[in-house]
């Protein structure tokens, strides 16, 4: 019960420190508190031992339940720094506290050693030997000879194979890791071949502006996940007006517009996918000066950044592509285009980076030149 | 692991048999009392079962991986909602494995039955052991989860220092927990260091190693390696693949196996969370995945291939993208129908040019750091966590107004908003929760789902959703005042007593004027909370209560008020007077007096400083008095300062004759406290009509004394502008 008042505590702080500032009086305030919680807890142990065991929490080898939204946002937190385990020790001070909620609320902070705070990873240790009883524990001199035989064959074990293994474990493990998306994104390639291609051709123009605007890892991830999504809402959207070649009639054309709320619809309900999926789904029609699509009516809001990251990659590719009734756009014919509505349509200074570093990378010697894929 | 019942060997395949009888007993002896039918007859079915079990062998362990049960080298169905029931109810004890042993009687699988039902939320280790220990289950053996096993790389992060296996969170550590407990191999304590030194997998490897044709293999590799080598890249290319698996299908199927497993064991360092989600793969599957690639004769399709190589880079990142809630099934997509689908060769063509795909192409592989400046800071902010839930709660928020849910999702994003706004109101993001409360009392009144609209409300008008709010406002609502009230005015007079119990037990002196003033702004609304609370035996309620009544009431209030002006502690009397006299009740003006005649000195200034700002005409004849007395220290000059101020507060003309004598006091020895009376009633002259002052504001233009000179022209300036 304390465990659990002190990781609510701790992760009150943590989110105020992200939306204030380490020196906020709530994280001060929060800060005393927990610090109090967690002296309640260390009067009569030396330790408060928390670990993350897949998606559950711990606490001092008992299985902490009922965490709720906090317990859920711990381990969140945890996992992005990589770490499954943290040890309070007796002795914890404010200070220490304090830097240790700052590093943990800054996704750009790596946690420091703290003297009182000993963070780390939690492993599963097993042995190929099964250790039964003191009887059955390997001798020393098994131990020597597997020792002999490690090292005779070590040669054959550093042989690098990477080149050819770094191939199909790349591939492997990227179709496995992004296993989820996959299945997401199938169907629409199955109900329409254009939509699923203008997704991907958006997926990676996304990632590449953001890319060059700084953002790493998860982050970018996240962004490339939302764009590959973006247009999931068109599964929900009559394949007639999907594939109409003609002009669209009104009724065609509201129909149309609802892809974004109805893509929004889908991705919200899918656990553990990124929130900017469900926000870029529904925002990316809306513009830059929100008078785009669908009509708000839960109150005013601007375009998220990587709704507008992703506008602009739509747009792009939407143009560039090619289709049935329309050729496809020259480059220089869509920047133009991107910067007459720049500032209303688009975040102008979106526009100026992406063309700016797009025409680096096509200047810049292609993979044919370096070998790479044709 | 085996994941089909079908292939499941018989005592196992009785086994599950059992645990499906035996969770639907557990639900009966939950649900029905002792002897009931309904818990006979799956009690019967389950005992039957395990005693044809026990006919094949002795005894039998299950073990428990979270939502998995795993028999021998078994794991049952974990799509079966019985077995995923069971699995998740029994990992949420903390049981971690379950012997059955042959002697198992009826009337013990009954006690086990009871003892699954035990709550044992608030239960320690110790306790629920004890608790079993007390069911005498003499052929029964229950495993808890031994948190020992559970190893701690201190220091070390799965980003950084690429992690043990299966690391933080990393799928596969309930599987490898269980699987060590079942083979034994579970290291609870501390093997020899020795055998630690070595990496596990390679250990195990070494043992093998008696069989010269593994030897072989190696040597195997060197020529696999001779003949592709190329220089690692972090992403693959379709035109490299297709010579791999042009490559893997010329191998014998033996060597195709021990080519994938090296590559799966043998990776380099740099890659070792690609070691550790390809150990969760079966190279089976990826010999199947790659030879129906193969045998389809399609090259990975340019899309899918983009798609990966942008994605590919991120195969260094915590292996928590690989799971969705529950879903962390990856195995099944290897040729899935999702799969098959990707796979398919699509028309890329006609929608990317030729040159539109080189483009691709070069975006792909151009090196953006070349390019990249430092993050920038609108997308760090707009993708913190906090910034991008306030979007998802916008989002949801439109959906919830919008024509396209049904109920059921209606429901469910509702429900998702609940969470949101709890995390509003801990971040004092008072203006989201409002925002929320509004869209739904909208969509109540345009009926929409009015049953899940209006419990939702109910919910966020419930005394523990208002008690998380006033938590907050204690901890964070100075910082967002204007919101906070306008929480406040949504909740109406609801919140009153709630603030007013934050406000009794609040030790800081800045928060109880914040709740205060919350309060307060909700004017005579407040009045009855704090007529009720005025009664509470502690001094400092009083106070506050008294102050509320000050700021909120009326006449009304007043006998509720009068009761207390001569309470024990001044600071509750005084408290009390100065709602009196707000309203000019002579009942105050007379408790007032009272303390201006006391013998104690702090009661006296005290009631001398409250005539003064009530400007209490009444008590200017007590104030002359006090003035008149002759001062003979310079103590009782200094004490007739403040009042000198009052008079001059209240500004009676009748005073001038008592200040014009003060005026002229002198005094030898206190000649600093006759100047300094001077000085007040100097100051004090502006609040008097000019004619009745003129004469010593011409007078005091020529004192030698600066501040009363300078007051006096201010006076005549004042006069004449």
């Amino acid at each position: 019960m304390f465990a659990k008042t002190f990781i609510s505590t701790l992760m009150s702080a943590i989110s105020n420190c992200s939306l204030y500032s380490k020196e906020h009086v709530s994280v001060e305030n929060l800060t005393k508190k927990s610090l109090d919680t967690l002296n309640g807890l260390l009067t009569e142990r030396e330790s408060l031992e928390i670990m993350v065991v897949e998606d559950h929490l711990v606490v001092n080898k008992t299985p902490a339940r009922n965490m709720g939204h906090h317990g859920t946002s711990f381990i969140k937190r945890l996992k992005r720094k990589g770490i499954s385990r943290i040890d309070f020790l007796k002795g914890v001070t404010y200070a220490e506290l304090k830097q240790f909620i700052a590093d943990l609320s800054d996704p750009e902070s790596e946690l420091k050693p703290y003297p009182h705070i000993k963070t780390g990873i939690i492993d599963v240790r097993t042995s190929k030997y099964k250790i039964k009883g003191d009887g059955e524990v390997l001798t020393s001199e098994q131990v020597e000879r597997v020792k002999e035989i490690y090292h005779s064959i070590s040669p054959y074990r550093r042989i690098s194979v990477s080149g050819l293994e770094e191939i199909v474990v790349n591939f492997i493990v990227t179709f496995k890791r992004e296993a989820n998306i996959l299945k997401l994104i199938s169907p629409v390639k199955a109900y329409s071949e254009y939509t699923y291609t203008h997704a991907t051709n958006v997926a990676i123009l996304s990632m590449f502006q953001a890319e060059s605007l700084g953002a790493r890892d998860d982050l970018l991830h996240d962004i490339g996940i939302a764009a590959l999504l973006h247009d999931v809402g068109k599964l929900f959207i009559s394949k007639d007006i999907l594939e109409k070649k003609g002009k669209l009639d009104k009724k065609e054309w509201e129909e149309i517009k609802l892809h974004t709320l109805h893509g929004a619809r889908y991705l919200a309900k899918i656990d553990g996918l990124t929130q900017l999926a469900p926000i870029a789904a529904l925002e990316h029609h809306l513009r830059y000066d929100c008078k785009g699509y669908p009509s708000l009516n839960a109150g005013e809001r601007k375009q998220h950044f990587c709704s507008q990251i992703i506008a602009t990659s739509d747009f792009f590719d939407a143009l560039r592509s090619r289709r049935p009734y329309k050729r496809d756009w020259q480059i220089q014919e869509i920047i133009a285009l991107m910067k007459e509505g720049s500032g209303t349509e688009f975040n102008p200074f979106l526009v100026d980076n992406f063309s700016r570093v797009l025409m680096k990378a096509l200047q810049h010697e292609g993979p044919s030149s370096g070998g790479i894929p044709a | 692991m085996a994941d089909d019942r079908e292939i499941l060997p018989l005592d196992a395949r009785l086994l599950s048999e059992a645990i499906f009888e035996l969770n639907v007993s557990r639900r009966n002896v939950n649900i029905y009392p002792p002897g009931h039918p309904s818990v006979e007859k799956s009690l019967d079915k389950a005992f039957d079962t395990l005693e044809r079990l026990f006919e094949v062998r002795p005894a039998i362990t299950f073990a428990v991986a979270k939502d998995t049960i795993v028999i021998d080298d078994s794991t049952l169905d974990k799509k079966n909602t019985a077995f995923r029931e069971f699995a998740l109810h029994i990992s949420g004890m903390n049981i971690a494995s379950v012997t059955l042993r042959a002697g198992l009687t009826r009337d013990e699988l009954y006690k086990f039955l009871s003892f699954l039902s035990v709550d044992t939320k608030e239960l320690t280790p110790e306790a629920l052991q004890e608790i079993l220990d007390g069911y005498g289950l003499l052929h029964i053996d229950v495993g808890f989860i031994d948190y020992d096993a559970f190893s701690f790389g201190e220091g070390m992060t799965e980003q950084g220092d690429g992690g043990a296996a299966g690391g933080a969170a990393g799928p596969g550590l309930w599987e490898r927990y269980v699987r060590g407990l079942l083979d034994g191999t579970l290291q609870t304590d501390g093997a020899s260091d020795v055998i630690q030194d070595i990496p596990p997998e390679t250990l195990a490897e070494m043992l093998n190693e008696t069989d010269p044709g593994k030897i072989k293999e190696a040597g195997c590799e060197r020529v696999i390696n001779t003949y592709m080598k190329r220089s690692a890249k972090k992403a693959f290319s379709s035109r490299e693949l297709a010579r791999l698996i042009d490559f893997i299908s010329k191998l014998r199927p033996e060597l195709k196996r021990q080519f994938l497993s090296s590559a799966i064991n043998n990776v380099t360092t740099d890659i070792r969370t690609t070691e550790r989600a390809l150990r969760e793969i079966s190279v089976d599957k990826i010999i199947e995945l790659l030879s129906a690639i193969d045998e389809q004769q399609v090259t990975i399709p340019a899309a899918l291939k983009n798609l990966l190589d942008k994605f590919s880079k991120f195969y260094q990142l915590d292996s928590e993208d690989t799971t969705f809630g529950d879903s962390i099934i990856a195995d099944d997509i290897f040729l899935s129908p999702d799969v098959v689908t990707l796979l398919g060769k699509g028309d890329f063509e006609s929608y990317v040019t030729d040159v539109y795909q080189k483009e691709i192409e070069r975006v792909l592989w151009f090196d953006v750091s070349e390019v990249a400046s430092k993050e920038l800071e609108e997308l760090r902010k707009s993708c913190s966590d906090e910034l991008v839930e306030r979007y998802f709660n916008q989002t949801m928020l439109e959906l919830i107004t919008s024509d396209i849910i049904a109920e059921d999702e209606y429901e469910y994003l509702i429900n998702t908003i609940k969470d949101e706004a709890a995390q509003f109101i801990e971040t004092g993001q008072y203006g989201q929760v409002l925002k929320i409360f509004r869209v739904i009392e909208a969509n109540i009144s345009k009926k929409k789902f009015p049953d899940i609209s209006l419990e939702a409300i109910k919910y966020y008008k419930s005394a523990e959703f208002i008690a998380q709010f006033i938590e907050s406002l204690r901890i964070i609502g100075r910082q967002a005042r204007e919101d906070a009230q306008q929480l406040c005015d949504y909740y109406g007079e609801r919140i009153i007593e709630p603030l007013i119990e934050a406000l009794v037990v609040e030790e800081s002196q800045s928060i109880r004027h914040f709740l205060i003033s919350l309060i307060t702004n909700f004017g005579d609304k407040a009045i009855p909370a704090a007529i009720k609370y005025i009664s509470d035996s502690r001094w400092f309620v009083k106070r506050n209560m008294l102050h509320i009544l000050n700021e909120c009431g009326s006449k009304e209030v007043l006998p509720h008020v009068r009761p207390y002006c001569h309470h024990e502690n001044p600071k509750v009397s005084f408290e009390a007077i100065k709602c009196l006299l707000k309203e000019g009740d002579a009942y105050g003006v007379n408790a007032l007096r009272g303390y201006l005649h006391s013998e104690n000195r702090e009661l006296v200034e005290q009631a001398v400083a409250l005539a003064g700002i009530y400007k209490v005409k009444e008590l200017v004849p007590d104030l002359i008095q006090m003035l008149r007395k002759k001062g003979i220290t310079g103590k009782d000059i200094y004490e007739k300062i403040p009042i000198v101020r009052a008079l001059g507060q209240i500004g009676d003309p009748q005073a001038l004759d008592a200040v014009r004598k003060a005026l002229s006091t002198r005094s030898i020895l206190f000649k600093n406290a006759v100047e300094r009376l001077k000085e007040a009633i100097y100051r004090s002259l502006r609040y008097y009509p000019y004619e009745h002052v003129r004469d010593l504001v011409e007078k005091g233009l020529k004192s030698k004394n600066e501040r009363i000179r300078h007051d006096s022209m201010r006076i005549k300036e004042a006069r004449s502008n």
